[in-house]
């Protein structure tokens, strides 16, 4: 079976208090860029998207070879059909989860409910991020403790303060910019 | 406030020196309207390297003379300058893990010494490229505000106008252009962003690692396409009738740009040097650090010495001839294809092949070239 690797990855908005704040716009950027390098051939990455990111890893994948779009997965809900961004089109493997009662929450729930019960999960990566980003590393946390969870505190948000809360002992590691060696290492 | 970069002096140094070191960078930063200590810090290291950001450029000029202690460690990814009086005391008196980076020489001139410091910041203006991208008849006052402060920054900036017609392919002179800016900075007026950037062009600057800053037009708000940019917000109050913003704003721009440079600089020095330190690990050789002029030194598992030279954006001819002049025969210019055109590949394959004299290396191949290295 192929391993994957879960990508947790938001950049939080104005409003959003304490995760704005911290956010790091060209350190969570960086980073998903860096793991999407290192990942190749190693990983299969299982992501639900992000309007401001999704171009950026179509254009890594069109860059590094067409083989990119064969590692990932992309998760998106039915709820969201109206506003699937066109780059979604040039992923081959997309799932689509079914919209519950026409409610954003319980479509989300199951979305990710699904997503995190893939069997070839073997690392989480959390890049910044809000609220759903510290309920995807619980659900993880809680349900499958074979996989390793690393969130990647320098660029901010929910990420750091899932170092801070649950990774204090080692929060150096977990707070590098050197996402090339971090990666590197988590795969090797 | 907290400095942009970091100089640390470790060492003994005599007074004197340190004073006209300290007096060519004020008047070389005084060039980017910077005071030392202020927007560059300057520390005299007593022993070891405190509060350490990866964040934040930093360079540690290490005067050896022989009465050092030998034992410092800094961080592998911190420049190292190492500094004696004469060059023929190199073999007495500097550690031999630090004689495989060039050394520098007090012979050699206080000048050349500041200008390599200023260098290793990339605080030299051919490093300092901004992509200034807007829309002409929204915000051209504003756009020329702001390109004739940066350029008394030191900064080199290259103004992308956009007209009114419907956006047309990025050219490729102009995408190498974007290529070779740390910096996208893009004036985000009412009709700027989807006139100006399809979505792919826009997910194809950011593959390239390019950082943005955002001049928010009042009423723009966040945007969830730009999310990863940095954003400086105008109100309605912060345009005059003329369509030009206070100094004070003026001001804030250009803090927040140096801020994104700085870090930019420095993240993605470290990521470069992050992937060579990872593929010298693939092939059991040895990493040895990084040099005068960014040059990092690794050695083979067959004891050959390698020097390499992270280049951003497009690597020319011209340094091709820099880096065979500076690191001598064999060496590798390491550059990142992702985020090139087409054109530019097969450009930059052909160049390779026709110039053996230093070798063009694939940053995502380095490991593989490495381990059958000629």
């Amino acid at each position: 079976m192929i391993r994957e690797v879960f990508l947790s990855a938001s950049i939080p908005v104005p409003g959003r208090g304490d995760f704005f704040t911290t956010a790091n716009p060209f350190l969570i950027q960086l980073a998903v860029r860096e793991l999407v390098i290192a990942a190749h051939g190693k990983r299969r990455i299982v992501w639900g998207g992000h309007p401001a990111i999704t171009p950026m890893v179509q254009s890594i994948c069109d860059d590094l070879g067409a083989s990119y779009k064969d590692s990932f997965v992309l998760y998106q809900s039915r709820f969201f059909d109206r506003d699937f961004p066109e780059e979604n089109a040039s992923f081959d493997h997309v799932v689509l989860t079914d919209e519950i009662n026409g409610d954003r929450q319980e479509s989300l729930s199951l979305m990710r409910s699904e997503m995190l019960s893939r069997e070839g999960l073997s690392e989480a990566v959390f890049v910044g991020g809000m609220e759903g980003c510290i309920d995807e590393y619980k659900i993880l946390k809680e349900r499958r403790s074979s996989v390793r969870l690393l969130p990647l505190g320098a660029t901010g948000g929910a990420a750091l303060l899932l170092v801070k809360s649950e990774h204090s002992n080692d929060a150096s590691s977990f707070c590098t910019v050197n996402f090339s060696r971090f990666f590197h290492k988590v795969f090797s | 406030m907290e400095a942009f970069y970091r100089v640390c002096f470790w060492g003994r140094i005599d007074d004197s020196v340190f004073e006209a070191i300290s007096s060519d960078l004020i008047s070389r930063l005084s060039d980017c309207r910077y005071e030392l200590g202020r927007e560059v810090g300057l520390e005299r290291l007593l022993g070891e390297l405190r509060d350490f950001d990866e964040k934040v450029p930093i360079v540690v000029v290490a005067f050896f003379s022989g009465e050092e202690n030998l034992d410092i460690d800094f961080p592998e990814s911190v420049s190292i300058l190492p500094v004696v009086s004469r060059l023929e005391e190199v073999s007495r008196v500097v550690p031999e893990r630090y004689r495989h980076i060039n050394c520098l020489s007090l012979e050699h001139g206080i000048e050349r010494l500041t200008s390599t410091i200023m260098e290793s910041l990339g605080l030299l203006p051919r490093q300092r490229r901004v992509f200034l991208s807007y829309k002409r008849d929204e915000s051209r006052s504003v756009a020329l505000q702001i390109y004739y402060d940066l350029c008394g920054r030191n900064f080199e900036v290259f103004l992308d106008t956009h007209g009114v017609s419907l956006a047309s392919d990025f050219q490729e002179t102009l995408w190498e252009r974007l290529c070779e800016s740390d910096v996208l900075i893009m004036l985000d007026s009412p009709n700027y962003f989807d006139s100006r950037w399809t979505s792919a062009e826009y997910g194809r600057a950011l593959s390239k690692g390019i950082s943005v800053l955002r001049v928010s037009w009042p009423g723009m708000g966040g945007s969830s396409k730009t999310a990863n940019a940095i954003s400086v917000y105008l109100q309605d109050s912060d345009l005059s009738p003329a369509g030009e913003i206070s100094d004070d704003k003026l001001q804030e721009v250009s803090r927040k740009l140096e801020f994104v440079r700085s870090q930019s600089h420095a993240v993605r020095h470290i990521n470069v040097q992050g992937d060579i330190v990872n593929a010298v690990e693939r092939i059991g050789g040895k990493y040895i650090g990084v040099g005068p002029h960014n040059i990092i030194g690794i050695s083979l598992p067959d004891g050959r010495c390698i020097t390499i030279l992270p280049v951003v954006g497009v690597p020319s001819a011209r340094t091709l001839h820099w880096t065979r002049l500076n690191c001598g025969v064999g060496a590798a210019l390491l550059y990142d294809s992702v985020g090139l055109s087409e054109g530019t590949q097969s450009h930059l394959m052909w160049l390779g092949e026709e110039i053996k004299s230093v070798r063009f290396v694939e940053r995502h191949r380095l490991g593989w070239e490495l381990g059958d290295w000629q």
